[in-house]
């Protein structure tokens, strides 16, 4: 046997690298059911013995990992030493084997790190090893390894030390341990007190060995050593991103966490760090000098530093030992800085870049304020030429032609740096507007030296950007203006957000340099007509000005920038006469259009003068100004100034603004019909002058309001999709008023759209030119315009009655929309647009719907819903594109989901809410499950949210849902629980929890037992079985979910619950049926709160490492 | 110009980053990616034409979810480079990337050029920003922001991969990158040829500069 299996499986190995499919797949069939035999170990060990073969020592020994942890609980302990004791031996003797490779060698040590892991909590004491346990047994031959003085020996010691810091840091992948993270959590906890330090200390030693080797022969070049130095170097970094658990408040909270994470070692680690000197810190520093010639090992070491950097208060526990560390950290990290200033390496800068930003994010400005300035100044004033050089480097990469080298060096060391510099800023504005606080004596002169440096930075951003952006547009000689302004603040979001923070530490200044700059191109603009750099330079002034005074990501009115409000009122406070600096640099970005835009639009053929990028650019600044600026809230600004309040409070100066802003959006909408993207942004600022309730009373006394509201002027020709923006902003105004104008304005705006609409609907002829591209214009166009209208929630906006003057509107036509669906099923853009109105119609007005009105509408929904349904399936096959056909699925599916996420918050018709749901999912699921749509993870986290929904809702009888359709539903949850897709799920456990809810609810009721939910309850308990004992599954995520639905399964039905098992017991080999039966015994519940809950999780997580390896699975 | 040995590329990353449709190309327009999990591994041969000769890469696109992950690491064996790929709309995705790194280097070594690239650019909800993206300095990996849904910065890792495996930084490509077509099944003389090849190509010393001072 032993014979066959190492015949099989050296074929198998070198047949599974093929890249033909059919021998691999065989292969690797083949393989895997070597892996499933039971009790493999002894022919294992014959093969690594007798095979030559370094494929089959590879699969050998994966072979091996992945058995044992199979096995594990299962095995006698006898059989656990000797697999230990073998795979030890195997280490010893593998370097004596030509043919076996790094990889094999480097799968011997993870085999048996990952064993170790697994076997780490095991109590059983070997006699023959002085009572000792296994783990102990292997750490003990893992430092005699170390002590051992043997070069070889000494290399599987750090090696095995590698594997198992992997292993126990839970940094592989490679093993499917199939344990929770209590258990990972309780190794890595004894692991870290009783020989993470020890083993640290082991490296430091040998590292410091290292050091004086190179100290005294720097020269040296020796392979083997140059290897080990790195190998040990990079168990060295790893032990310190290990992410310590502090032994009193074990917590599970890093293991999701995705930011990096200081360094918290306890505090039995201190004198590593904070000794005079520091072990640690006089290693790494001291040996980077010596390394940085070579290509690799200076990455790892400046991957230390950071982690050095990033040193927590676990240990730097009082203020003096944290400040002398800081000082020993800027001691070394200063002639680092210099260093990089002047070789310009931009890897070394971009790793640099990180270091500094740990250091200052962590440390912040308050600690280092502690240092004495003699130490300090000159440590921000090279941070300082440090971030010049890196603008200097963007800028000679340019100039050779290597773009994506500048790209990199921005993302990667430029943008770190101004994080790093926005992490002093931040902290100190923030501690100087503290009152009563008790700041260093050094503060303030450090605090100057920082604004000085801060204030050159910005200066020095704003040319170096301008003069980028001037290279790149020489090398590409035409002005790349497609989506530019959304590809410039998408790809310079962070570094515009720092740097506009950056700008307001030193407001004045900053905005002074930006008008100055807007007002010199302005100038130079009306001389040197449309010039493209000016256009280029302008672009970018106007988005610099635009993050400075507001924040470009608010949607909605929101407050000016403190420091910039701060300093408007302190300028005022100090001249009373001077001119606001706000005011200044708005009306510099504002004198683009009005002094060159305007004028050219107002003459034919002048919009050829414009830059449409920047044409767009300034109506964003002005559409993002107007949601701050005029008529800035004083709700939100508590300090604003006399002069704001003048220049954007007043009711002329308001009048004038909002009167200018509609001229402007009417002359644009009359003149850059060419360009959709003007266009759009034109009706951006509109809307943003409309979200303003207070300002609508402004808006509707301007002569061009009434141009724009009655689409004078040519603006019917609008593209459709436009007039729907406009319509919505005009619907915003009139929903600010009260109900008498509300009404009034309401009919005003949607008089002529029905008008028209009646016209056509009521045409005896209508079906015969329905297909007319005017007809169809026609309904298209209105439709848009009802879209406008339904995105506007009525509800929202005012403090009275709501009428539900768009539901109704929608309700009038709903008919109509019935009937215009068979008609334009193939005219999928009409269809789309009815769908949308349905979808903005239950995502924006259905808030404080009442009964009577929701009784109306909710009908036509499911008549909308039953329309489609009757279309798509009775649609011949490949009449329909599938692609449409996905598409119509997808906004029902939303429509429905739209039902299941909204608040009524007014609780007036949660009934009538689930019916609809219930009916719309009896419509849906056979056309989501009868063309496969459920294998789209979006479409399908969204069906079964719905399902849930339905499920958990105390108003729908499940069991009532047509037979034809539950039945479906079960199969899905059945299935459900076997998805790839984990939202899926855990939403199929919460639907069998709400199950068993439901039978549990009749049962006390009624005092009866409902037989239908009787019936789908036991059969959803096999399932859940099955699931826990017989699949892989992502224990750290589902076991929860699956444990309290299994506690509730079992709580209603104990005796479904024994059938069941009986059922999985008499399944399995009669040599183990009695050990599971007793496993199963301790599978019990105490009570029915929820610390029994908590209990019964744990018993469970036991039962399944115990019971788990025994089952056989299908 | 010498025929250069079809070189095995591993592609790694966690279950749904994009792996399988990155390596298909496949574009599908404003229709949501269905996601079908790769089951084990799917082998795909892309050709890339360059200025050094024709690359031929034997794309190991492995199983990223551990339910379906087959023989997982044992895929890794005799990768000459690798790729691994992270979702930038998904954190986890990236912070699981240096254990992806952990298990691939433990197989394949310290020494093969690898690749970290973060897939979905094209999503507006961008999770992870350009600036966390630090992971791969401690290695000097190389890192490119991809969409395999647009194909942007597709031909990238494959450029870089290629310069570093024939240690000239200067390569290029000469044409644009086409599909072979799907496995096709080689007969028995044809496999061993192609056998023949892969071993030869693992024998080959990879031409790196600083090979001597790492394992």
């Amino acid at each position: 046997m032993e014979e066959e299996f190492i015949k099989n499986l050296e074929k198998y190995c070198v047949d599974v690298q093929s890249i033909n499919k059919g021998e691999r797949d065989a292969a690797e069939k083949a393989i895997v059911e070597l892996i499933k035999l039971q009790t493999p170990y002894s022919m294992c060990f014959a093969l690594l013995q007798r095979s030559k073969s370094n494929l089959a020592h590879f699969y050998t020994l994966i072979l091996m990992r992945d058995s044992s942890i199979r096995e594990w609980a299962a095995l006698e302990a006898s059989l656990k030493i000797a697999i230990v004791d073998g795979l030890f031996e195997y280490m010893m003797f593998m370097y004596s084997l030509e043919f076996v490779g790094q990889a094999t060698k480097n799968q011997a040590f993870n085999t048996l790190g990952v064993i170790v892991k697994r076997a780490w909590m095991d109590e059983d004491k070997y006699s023959a090893a002085g009572g000792n346990t296994l783990n102990n047994i292997v750490m003990e031959r893992v430092y005699k390894m170390f002590d051992s003085g043997h070069a070889g020996h000494l290399e599987i010691g750090i090696r095995l030390v590698q594997a198992l810091v992997i292993e126990f840091s839970g940094s592989s992948k490679s093993c499917n341990i199939q344990l929770t993270w209590d258990y990972h959590q309780k190794c890595m906890l004894s692991f870290q007190t009783s020989h993470l330090q020890p083993l640290f200390r082991k490296l430091l030693s040998l590292l410091e060995q290292f050091k004086q080797l190179l100290t005294s022969n720097p020269a040296l070049r020796d392979a083997k050593t140059l290897s080990t130095l790195n190998l040990t170097l990079n168990i060295f970094t790893s032990m310190l991103d290990w992410k310590f658990i502090d032994p009193n408040r074990p917590n599970y909270s890093f293991i999701f966490s995705t930011v990096q994470t200081p360094l918290k070692p306890t505090s039995d680690w201190a004198p590593l760090f904070v000794a005079r000197p520091s072990p640690v810190l006089e290693l790494v520093f001291g040996l980077y000098p010596l390394i940085s010639h070579f290509e690799k090992i200076p990455s790892l070491l400046r991957s230390t530093m950071v982690q050095l950097c990033n040193l927590g208060d676990t240990v730097l526990d009082t203020v003096p030992t944290k400040t002398q560390y800081i000082s020993d950290l800027i001691k070394y990290l200063h002639p680092l800085l210099e260093t990089a200033i002047v070789t310009k390496n931009w890897t070394e800068m971009e790793d640099i870049s990180n270091i500094l930003y740990r250091f200052t994010y962590n440390f912040k400005f308050i600690n280092i304020a502690h240092l004495p300035n003699q130490q300090v100044l000159p440590f921000y004033t090279n941070i300082a030429r440090f971030i010049f050089n890196s603008m200097e480097l963007m800028k000679i990469s340019i100039d050779h032609g290597e773009s994506d080298l500048e790209d990199e060096i921005e993302a990667d060391c430029f943008d770190i740096l101004l994080k790093a510099w926005v992490s002093l800023v931040s902290d100190a504005d923030e501690k100087s507007q503290r009152k009563r606080s008790i700041l260093p004596e050094n503060f303030t002169t450090q605090f100057e030296t920082l604004r000085d440096c801060t204030g050159q930075i910005f200066q020095q951003y704003i040319q170096t950007r301008l003069e980028l952006s001037k290279k790149e547009l020489s090398k590409f000689d035409t002005l790349e203006e497609e989506n530019e302004i959304s590809e410039d603040k998408k790809k310079y979001q962070e570094q515009l957000a720092s740097i506009a923070y950056i700008g307001r530490f030193n407001p004045g200044p900053s905005m002074e340099i930006l008008k100055n700059e807007i007002k010199r191109c302005v100038t130079s603009l009306k001389e040197r007509m449309s010039d493209p750099v000016l256009f280029e330079s302008l672009h970018w002034l106007i988005i610099f000005a635009g993050n400075l005074l507001f924040d470009p990501e608010e949607k909605t009115v929101s407050a000016i920038p403190t420091l910039i409000e701060n300093y408007s009122f302190s300028q005022y406070n100090k001249d009373n006469n001077c001119t606001d600096s706000i005011v200044e640099l708005s009306n510099a970005v504002f004198s683009f259009s009005m002094e060159y835009e305007n004028p050219l639009l107002n003459h034919n053929n002048g919009v050829a003068h414009i830059s449409p990028l920047v044409s767009q650019t300034s109506l964003w600044f002005a559409a993002g100004w107007s949601l701050v600026y005029l008529l800035p809230s004083s709700g939100l600004n508590p300090n604003l100034s006399p002069s704001l309040l003048k220049a954007y409070h007043q009711e002329d100066s308001v009048f004038g603004i909002c009167d200018y802003f509609l001229y402007k959006v009417l002359l644009n909408l009359k003149t850059w019909q060419s360009d959709i993207d003007v266009l759009k942004n034109s009706c951006l600022l509109l809307n943003n002058l409309c979200q303003n309730r207070e300002l609508a009373k402004f808006l509707i006394k301007s002569e061009h309001w009434s141009k724009l509201f009655y689409l004078q002027d040519g603006l019917s020709n609008l593209p459709a999709n436009i007039q729907s923006l406009l319509f919505e902003a005009f619907t915003k105004v009139i929903f600010s008023f009260d109900n008498d104008n509300r009404q009034k304005y309401f009919i005003e705006l949607t008089k002529s759209l029905m008008d028209q609409m009646d016209t056509i609907l009521s045409r005896s002829d209508f079906k015969s030119v329905a297909q007319t591209p005017q007809v169809k214009e026609t309904i298209y166009l209105f439709l848009e315009k009802l879209n406008g209208i339904t995105k506007v929630s009525e509800s929202m906006n005012h403090e009275e009655q709501t009428l539900y003057l768009a539901p109704k509107l929608i309700l009038k036509y709903s008919n109509y929309f019935l009937g215009l669906i068979p008609i334009y099923d193939h005219y999928q853009d009409i269809i789309n647009l009815i769908l949308s109105l349905y979808y903005n119609l239950t995502k924006h007005q259905l808030e404080f719907l009442t009964e009577n009105v929701a009784n109306e509408i909710f009908p036509s929904i499911i008549n909308i819903f039953r329309e489609v349904a009757t279309i798509l399936s009775t649609s011949k096959k490949n009449a329909m594109e599938y692609k449409d056909y996905y598409n119509r699925v997808k906004k029902l599916v939303k429509i429905l989901y739209n039902f299941t996420s909204f608040t009524d918050s007014q609780g007036n018709c949660t009934n009538l809410i689930n019916q609809v749901i219930f009916h719309g999912l009896c419509i849906i699921t056979p056309l989501l499950t009868n063309k496969d749509l459920l294998q789209y993870p979006k479409l399908s986290r969204q069906f079964f949210s719905i399902i849930t929904f339905i499920f958990t809702s105390t108003f729908v009888e499940v069991k009532n849902l047509p037979v034809e359709i539950s039945n479906i539903l079960y199969t899905l949850i059945d299935g459900g629980i076997n998805h790839h897709d984990m939202e899926i799920v855990k939403a199929c456990f919460e639907c069998i929890s709400s199950l068993t809810d439901n039978l549990e609810r009749i049962k006390k009721k009624q005092n009866t037992i409902d037989p239908h939910y009787q019936g789908v309850v036991i059969q959803f308990m096999g399932s859940v079985v099955n699931f826990l004992l017989l699949q892989d599954f992502n224990v750290d995520e589902l076991l929860f979910p699956a444990s309290n639905t299994l506690f509730a399964l079992m709580l209603s039905n104990i005796d479904g619950y024994r059938t069941k098992v009986i059922d999985l017991i008499t399944r399995q080999d009669s040599s183990i049926q009695n050990r599971v039966a007793q496993q199963f015994e301790t599978l019990i519940i105490s009570g029915t709160d929820r610390k029994a809950k908590d209990e019964f999780l744990k018993s469970l997580q036991l039962f399944l490492v115990n019971v788990k390896p025994l089952l056989k699975k299908k | 110009m010498a025929e250069i040995p079809p070189v095995k590329l591993v592609l790694v990353g966690d279950g749904g980053v994009g792996k399988t449709t990155f390596v298909q190309r496949h574009i599908s327009g404003e229709f949501e990616t269905r996601y079908i999990p790769t089951l084990g591994v799917s082998v795909k041969t892309i050709a890339f034409y360059t200025n050094y000769g024709k690359f031929i890469f034997n794309i190991w696109d492995t199983a990223g979810q551990e339910k379906f992950g087959g023989l997982r690491d044992g895929y890794y064996i005799q990768g000459q480079c690798a790729i691994i790929m992270f979702d930038v709309t998904s954190r986890l995705s990236y912070k699981n990337c240096p254990n992806w790194y952990s298990d691939l280097t433990r197989v394949c070594g310290t020494e093969i050029p690898i690749v970290l690239t973060g897939n979905k650019v094209d999503v507006k909800d961008r999770k992870v920003k350009p600036s966390q993206i630090n992971f791969h300095r401690r290695f000097n990996l190389s890192y490119y922001d991809i969409s395999a849904k647009s194909n942007y910065n597709f031909e990238k890792p494959f450029i870089w991969l290629a310069s570093k495996l024939c240690g000239h930084k200067d390569l290029a490509l000469v044409q644009e990158p086409t599909l072979a077509a799907p496995e096709v099944a080689l007969d028995k003389q044809q496999m061993s040829q192609y056998e023949a090849e892969v071993a030869a190509a693992s024998a080959v010393a990879l031409p790196i500069s600083d090979e001597t001072d790492d394992l």
